[in-house]
């Protein structure tokens, strides 16, 4: 091969194309343009469905809970004291039985109270065994309330301000001792 | 350098594409005579710089989906067939970087290649069209573009500079290094051919 130039070569190819190559391509091609149109249209359509659904649930909140921010606000607010109260009922029986609300102590000028307050009170004060045990008005369940902190309460009441300061600085040394 | 015969033909065919492919009642149609018109010549353009047939396919696929989707980025200052030549060459070298990226190096990638083209030849092929693609897949990778088109394509400096988006001076080095190279290796592999 001492005189080679490639430009004196025939320009063929070494590989074959399979039979019937061109007319599979040019399906395939149109096959993944529909597919990718479909794609394209599908997603078009998803987003109208979604932003439809999202316009409809937002409407239909609106309609079943038309209340405002403020008034939520209000509502939480109010459910407050409803819990701390079912809390101290769990544990202090007087106490809810002090509360109790009867349409005796009902406050004339307070007609809105929240129907939970009511309902949780009374359900809760079912359960406690004084009211249980007696058919009689919850209310006359009261005389039997003095628990030691009132009792407590009523002694230090009764003690002059000597008695008190005295008290008071046994106290301190006692803790200052507890200290070693 | 031999005039393209069917350059005269394309140029005609070129302007009833375009129609068609502007209106989309007739952009199917207008790339049905788009591939009709383009699809060997791409193929082949293909294959000769990835080897294999089954990437040569999705190659040639994927150049005319784009040139569907994006025919509106056709101004028509080129001819169509330059334009398609770039789709289908950028396609082509994302697709060899991929694979240099796969094989983690352009050595690893040049001599795969090499050894997929004697295990890709037809029966019956002669020693040194193997050995001229071999050559060809040795070459640095904007060698091998310039010389595949100029040496096979026949085509203008002009056009391959808007392919390539290369002056028309490193057009001509790169072509007669890829000559010159392309010549020592079938000398260094030709033995036997005597």
């Amino acid at each position: 091969m001492k005189k080679f130039d490639i430009e004196d070569l025939d320009r063929k190819m070494p590989y074959e194309i399979p039979e019937g190559f061109f007319p599979e391509m040019q399906n395939n091609v149109f096959q993944r343009i529909a597919g990718e149109e479909k794609g394209r249209k599908n997603k078009q359509h998803n987003f109208w469905w979604v932003a439809a659904s999202v316009i409809l649930l937002a409407g239909l909140g609106f309609l079943i809970f038309p209340t405002t921010q403020q008034e939520n606000i209000n509502s939480i607010a109010h459910n407050i004291p409803a819990i701390d109260t079912t809390y101290r009922v769990a544990f202090n029986d007087v106490y809810v039985q002090e509360k109790e609300i009867t349409p005796q102590n009902i406050p004339a000028q307070k007609p809105n109270i929240h129907p939970r307050v009511n309902k949780t009170r009374k359900t809760m004060a079912t359960h406690t065994p004084s009211v249980r045990n007696s058919n009689t008005n919850i209310v006359a369940a009261q005389p039997k309330a003095i628990t030691a902190e009132m009792r407590l309460e009523d002694a230090v009441n009764q003690l002059d301000i000597q008695e008190l300061a005295e008290l008071s600085d046994r106290y301190e040394i006692d803790t200052y001792l507890e200290l070693y | 350098m031999k005039e393209n015969p069917s350059n005269k033909r394309i140029e005609i065919g070129d302007s009833v594409i375009v129609e068609k492919m502007k209106s989309p009642k007739t952009k199917e149609e207008g790339l049905q005579l788009m591939m009709n018109t383009y699809q060997s010549r791409l193929y082949w353009h293909l294959r000769r710089l990835v080897v294999h047939h089954d990437d040569a396919q999705d190659l040639l696929q994927d150049t005319f989906i784009k040139a569907y989707q994006n025919f509106d980025k056709f101004k028509g200052n080129s001819k169509i067939y330059t334009w398609l030549y770039r789709i289908a060459t950028n396609e082509a070298l994302q697709f060899l970087n991929k694979a240099k990226k796969m094989q983690k190096s352009d050595e690893g990638t040049e001599y795969y290649l090499q050894n997929a083209v004697a295990s890709n030849a037809k029966f019956g092929a002669e020693k040194i069209e193997i050995l001229l693609q071999e050559a060809i897949q040795s070459l640095p990778e904007k060698q091998k573009m310039v010389f595949t088109i100029r040496y096979y394509e026949e085509m203008p400096y002009e056009e391959i500079a808007e392919i390539l988006q290369m002056s028309i001076g490193t057009l001509k080095t790169n072509y007669h290094y890829a000559k010159e190279k392309i010549t020592e290796y079938i000398r260094e592999h030709s033995e036997d051919l005597n």
